[in-house]
């Protein structure tokens, strides 16, 4: 237990709970993580109360953290030139064209099982 | 080095060509998630998703689409953090893990290029067996566009699955054998699925089954893929070395 609200500030928790529940909700509040729990897994249990409680804890966790602080670029990375042994076809970022194209390849394969020519265009995918 | 969420992390992952150095591989940290890292995707990444992608219907072929389009990873982290104190008044599946693969970046500071929220336990029915499972929650990889103009290197490849192994591991970390449950949003498109069938080689579910859980997850159940504890071990084994 002291693992999981260690990751969910109990301030950040808290000031949600009164944000949602209002004045009423100190009683659970004092009765301690059991009771807590309870109570959130109640107004998880709904589609709108649910809603509502995430909204208040995310705003309730970023309200002293400002999105102008975070730098345009960042760098520079930490390259590494080990050599490794790697599957014959990695796939690039999902959604880039690269990676499209390669999926659309394996599928390819799957419905025409054919070793020679599937060798060649993994070749070519990877070398893409 | 901040300390790794995982026992047995990922350490190294391949550029997609060699770097102006010359070397082909980025070094990567597996760590928890913090609102932090939520931030800095939401304000740096999150608009190159929303710009040069759409979200695909269940049919589409079109290019260039991707489940996370509007996705806001703030409220991903929050909700991650309420399912699990929620899951303390219900034993019968453990909290849920806010994960992000980042690289150090020096005075600027770690960097995430994949999100993953996980449930390690979670009780599932699936595959006609109900049991303890890994659960892929929400899971994103940094987009081409956000290492040319954030982090100016190439492309670095396999993030999407790394997360996946980053499930698994976070599964078997807590004593269990590996299996896995994720759901492929359908805004992901066609692409999305044939990426967990044929390239992660996961099972999907059969159309029409039982709902994967009692209250949540009733959806169509084809749109959910499984590892048993035999093919996760097969897939993540292709890390091993960069482990």
């Amino acid at each position: 237990m002291a693992e999981v609200t260690s990751r969910l500030e109990p301030e950040v928790l808290a000031e949600a709970l009164r944000d949602v529940e209002g004045p009423g909700v100190e009683s659970t509040l004092r009765e301690g993580m059991p009771s807590v729990a309870r109570l959130v897994r109640k107004l998880l249990g709904s589609r709108g109360s649910a809603q509502r409680l995430l909204n208040a804890v995310t705003a309730r966790a970023i309200e002293h953290r400002s999105e102008q602080d975070v730098p345009l670029e960042f760098g520079p990375v930490v390259t590494d030139s080990g050599t490794y042994d790697d599957p014959p076809l990695m796939l690039d970022p999902v959604g880039s064209p690269e990676f499209e194209a390669a999926i659309d390849l394996m599928v390819q394969f799957e419905e025409q099982p054919d070793e020679s020519s599937g060798a060649r265009s993994v070749e070519r995918v990877r070398m893409g | 080095m901040v300390q790794s969420a995982l026992n047995a992390p990922i350490k190294v992952m391949p550029l997609a060509r060699a770097a102006a150095n010359g070397d082909t591989n980025i070094k990567v940290q597996i760590v928890t998630m913090t609102i932090e890292l939520a931030i800095r995707w939401h304000v740096r990444i999150q608009p190159l998703v929303n710009r040069h992608y759409s979200a695909a219907s269940v049919s589409s072929t079109a290019q260039r689409s991707r489940a996370d389009v509007g996705w806001d990873w703030r409220l991903i982290f929050a909700l991650s953090k309420l399912y699990s104190v929620g899951s303390l008044a219900q034993p019968r599946s453990g909290p849920a893990m806010a994960l992000a693969m980042v690289v150090d970046t020096g005075a600027t500071g770690l960097f995430p290029i994949g999100m993953l929220t996980t449930v390690p336990r979670l009780f599932t029915n699936a595959l006609g067996s109900q049991r303890d499972r890994g659960f892929g929650w929400y899971l994103a990889d940094a987009p081409s566009e956000a290492y040319t103009s954030i982090l100016k290197c190439p492309k670095v490849r396999e993030v999407a699955a790394a997360l996946l192994d980053c499930g698994v591991q976070a599964t078997k970390d807590q004593g269990y054998d590996g299996t896995f449950l994720l759901h492929a949003d359908p805004k992901g498109g066609n692409r999305l699925k044939d990426f967990y069938r044929v390239a992660c080689r996961m099972t999907q579910l059969p159309a029409n089954g039982p709902a994967v859980t009692p209250v949540f997850r009733r959806g169509p159940t084809d749109e959910y893929f499984h590892f048993d504890a035999s093919q996760a071990g097969a897939f993540c084994q292709r890390f091993d070395p960069r482990r």
